[in-house]
């Protein structure tokens, strides 16, 4: 738990370095503009305004996971879920609405990565319901919030606004361009035999199995799971 | 909501700005993120309560 969580914290620092790196400064022969900053469509946003944004959004996806949860590798996923279920409009939503939308994100990610292993789906480390079913959730978000905004730099009437039909259709391209790839390729490995490991490996666990070391000293039992 | 400006183009904004500039939305926001973070601690400090009774 502790490297786990860890390593969630690392993540979401490295969110702040990869969104911030998607503003475009100004100045350069390839910025938008010569005395603004951007994002990488060309519509204003300033560094300050993006960080704030993102502390927003920990904030709210951690406090939600916790209502729900009490776990803290959940709250930590929640966090990741706020970012992801806000980043399609970081540039343009207020601090207090992205406190609320990512807020909603981590209410609602364990029940959704409950929901997706009840069907079957393995997922280990809840990445499926943090980048896809909250990505999908905050896609939608923006046409729920935004519409009428204009999606890109442009003269008025040459520059698409955003739409909430538009951005579920965006949600549901999207879902297919991860999802049909992702199928073929698993189908492929599983074809091969390269897509799991045989069930014994599984029960042992893949450190045992995999790693020629151990993680802890002889003798350090793991703790009892935390009774609710 | 809708963009604030009589055309949809960024052209029109100088700098950055928020979604509901100029209108009551951002109040709106931060009273219902207040009312979140009220709930959010009544309802947390309850549940805890709970459990300390355990020990």
């Amino acid at each position: 738990m502790p490297f786990t969580v860890t390593g969630l914290m690392l993540i979401i620092a490295g969110f702040w370095g990869f969104l911030m790196a998607c503003v475009i400064v100004p100045g350069e022969a390839w910025s938008w503009f010569g005395d603004k900053p951007s994002t990488i469509y060309g519509t204003p946003i300033t560094l300050s305004a993006l960080a704030f944004n993102i502390l927003m959004a920990i904030a709210g996806g951690i406090i939600g996971a916790w209502l729900i949860t009490r776990d803290p590798f959940w709250m930590m996923s929640g966090a990741l879920a706020g970012i992801i279920s806000v980043a399609s409009g970081l540039d343009i939503y207020y601090p207090s609405l992205v406190f609320i939308i990512s807020f909603v994100a981590g209410v609602i990610l364990k029940p959704c990565a409950t929901w997706l292993e009840n069907r079957g789906i393995d997922d280990a480390v809840g990445a499926v319901t943090v980048h896809g079913t909250i990505g999908l959730f905050g896609v939608v978000m923006l046409g729920v919030f935004a519409s009428g905004y204009p999606a890109l730099q442009g003269a008025a009437g040459d520059a698409p606004t955003i739409s909430l039909m538009g951005q579920i259709i965006g949600a549901v391209v999207f879902f297919l361009c991860g999802f049909v790839p992702g199928y073929i390729v698993s189908l492929v490995l599983k074809g091969m035999g390269m897509l799991r490991v045989p069930e014994g490996a599984e029960v042992a666990g893949l450190d045992t199995v995999k790693v020629p070391a151990q993680g802890y000293p002889e003798g350090i039992m793991v703790s009892p799971p935390a009774s609710r | 909501m809708g963009f604030p400006y009589d055309s949809a183009t960024w052209d029109v904004v100088d700098g950055a700005m928020f979604m509901g500039w100029g209108s009551a939305m951002p109040g709106l926001y931060t009273l219902i993120a207040i009312v979140i973070c009220g709930l959010v601690l009544v309802l947390g400090n309850g549940s805890e309560h709970k459990r300390y009774k355990d020990y």
